[in-house]
C-alpha cells in the first residue's frame, strides 16, 4: 500500500516536469497546423479538382501540398501558412498537368493505346458536356457542372487569381502572395477570368 | 455604376455556387482529405520530436567526407597547380571565352598559320579609330 502511495506520488511529482513549454508550444503549434489544415482543405480539393478533373488527383494534389507545407513552413508565422499553401498547391496542380500533357504527347505515338492517349491530352474535352447552353440550364447542378467547366476553359493564372479571391476569399495582396506576382498582375488575372467567365456563361448569370 | 453592380452580382453568385460545392463534398472526399491532413500533422509531431544533433547528421557527414578526401590525397589538393600559376587568366575568364563563340573564333585566328590580319589587329584598329574619330570630331 505504502509503495503504491510511493508510485502515486512519484507520478504526480514527474507529470509537471514531462508538461515543460517546449512541449506545450509544440502541442500549441500543431493544434494551429491542424486547425488551418482543417479550414482550407476542402476548399483546396474543390480548387485542385477544377483545374485537374480527377478526383485522385486532386486529392494527391492537397495532401503533398500539406506535406510541404508541414515540412517546409511550420515555423513560419502561422498568417504567412495561408497564401504559401495555396501557391504550393497551385505549383502541384502545375506539376500534375505538365506531367499530364507530356504523358498524353507520349502516349498518342502509340496506336494501340490511343483511349488513354485521348485521356491525357485533353482533360477539358473529357468534362461533362454543359448541354444545349448556360442560358437554358436552370438546375443548380448544371450551372455549377457549366461553371466548372468554363472555370476549367480559363488560362491557369485566371482560374487561379479567381478561385484564391472567390472561393478562399482572399483579399488582392493575399492573392497576390499566393500567385506569386505583384497585386497589380493578380487584379488584371481576376478581371480578365471575370469577362471571360461572364461571356462564357451567358447573360444568365448577370 | 450597373456594369459595377452587375460584376458584383455575378461574383456573389458564382460564390455561393463554389461554396455550395465545397458543402456538398462526399464523405469519401472528408474522410480522405481528413487522413491527409493526420498524416501531415504525423510528419510535423515526428519532425519536432526528433532530437537536435540529428539536424546536423547530414552537415556532419559531408564534412567527414572533406575530411577523408584531404586524408587519402595527402593535401595535394591545397597545392597550387602549375598551370594556373602560369596562366594569367582565371579560369571564370576561360568559361567566359568558351561561352563566347566571338571569342572562341579571336583564339583561333590567334594561333600560327591562321591569316596575317587577326580580328585581335582588327579591333584594336576599330579602338584606335574611334578614338581618333571621337578626338577628330572634337576638333572640328
Amino acid at each position: 500500500m505504502s509503495a503504491f502511495a510511493t508510485l502515486i506520488t512519484g507520478a504526480a511529482a514527474t507529470a509537471p516536469l514531462r508538461n515543460d513549454p517546449l512541449q506545450d508550444t509544440t502541442q500549441q503549434g500543431t493544434r494551429e497546423m491542424d486547425l488551418f489544415l482543417a479550414g482550407v482543405e476542402r476548399k483546396a480539393f474543390r480548387m485542385a479538382h477544377i483545374a485537374l478533373r480527377d478526383e485522385d488527383d486532386a486529392l494527391d494534389a492537397v495532401q503533398d501540398a500539406m506535406l510541404q507545407l508541414v515540412r517546409r513552413y511550420a515555423q513560419r508565422p502561422s498568417e504567412e501558412w495561408r497564401p504559401l499553401f495555396y501557391r504550393i498547391l497551385e505549383n502541384r496542380i502545375r506539376d500534375m498537368q505538365r506531367h499530364r500533357s507530356v504523358r498524353g504527347r507520349l502516349l498518342s505515338w502509340v496506336p494501340w493505346n490511343s483511349e488513354e492517349a485521348d485521356e491525357g491530352t485533353d482533360p477539358i474535352a473529357q468534362a461533362p458536356d454543359p448541354g444545349p447552353g448556360p442560358q437554358a440550364q436552370l438546375h443548380a447542378e448544371d450551372l455549377r457542372a457549366a461553371m466548372e467547366t468554363a472555370l476549367a476553359k480559363l488560362p491557369p493564372r485566371q482560374r487561379e487569381a479567381f478561385l484564391l479571391r472567390n472561393l478562399e476569399g482572399l483579399d488582392v495582396a493575399g492573392t497576390a502572395a499566393a500567385m506569386g506576382c505583384s497585386e497589380g498582375s493578380a487584379k488584371t488575372h481576376y478581371f480578365r477570368a471575370l469577362q471571360a467567365l461572364r461571356i462564357e456563361l451567358g447573360e444568365f448569370w448577370t | 455604376m450597373t456594369t459595377d453592380n452587375a460584376e458584383t452580382e455575378f461574383e456573389r453568385r458564382t460564390r455561393a455556387l463554389l461554396e455550395g460545392s465545397v458543402e456538398e463534398l462526399s464523405g469519401n472526399i472528408r474522410s480522405r482529405l481528413t487522413q491527409a491532413r493526420h498524416a501531415a500533422l504525423d510528419q510535423m509531431r515526428h519532425a519536432r520530436r526528433a532530437p537536435t544533433w540529428q539536424r546536423w547528421v547530414p552537415a556532419g557527414a559531408a564534412a567527414s567526407v572533406v575530411l577523408l578526401a584531404l586524408l587519402f590525397t595527402g593535401g595535394h589538393l591545397g597545392a597550387p597547380a602549375p598551370v594556373a600559376v602560369a596562366s594569367v587568366a582565371s579560369p571564370i575568364d576561360d568559361l567566359e571565352l568558351l561561352a563566347d563563340s566571338d571569342a572562341f573564333e579571336l583564339t583561333q585566328d590567334q594561333q600560327p598559320g591562321s591569316g596575317p590580319a587577326s580580328d585581335f589587329d582588327f579591333y584594336e584598329w576599330a579602338a584606335g579609330e574611334s578614338t581618333g574619330a571621337s578626338g577628330g570630331t572634337a576638333g572640328t
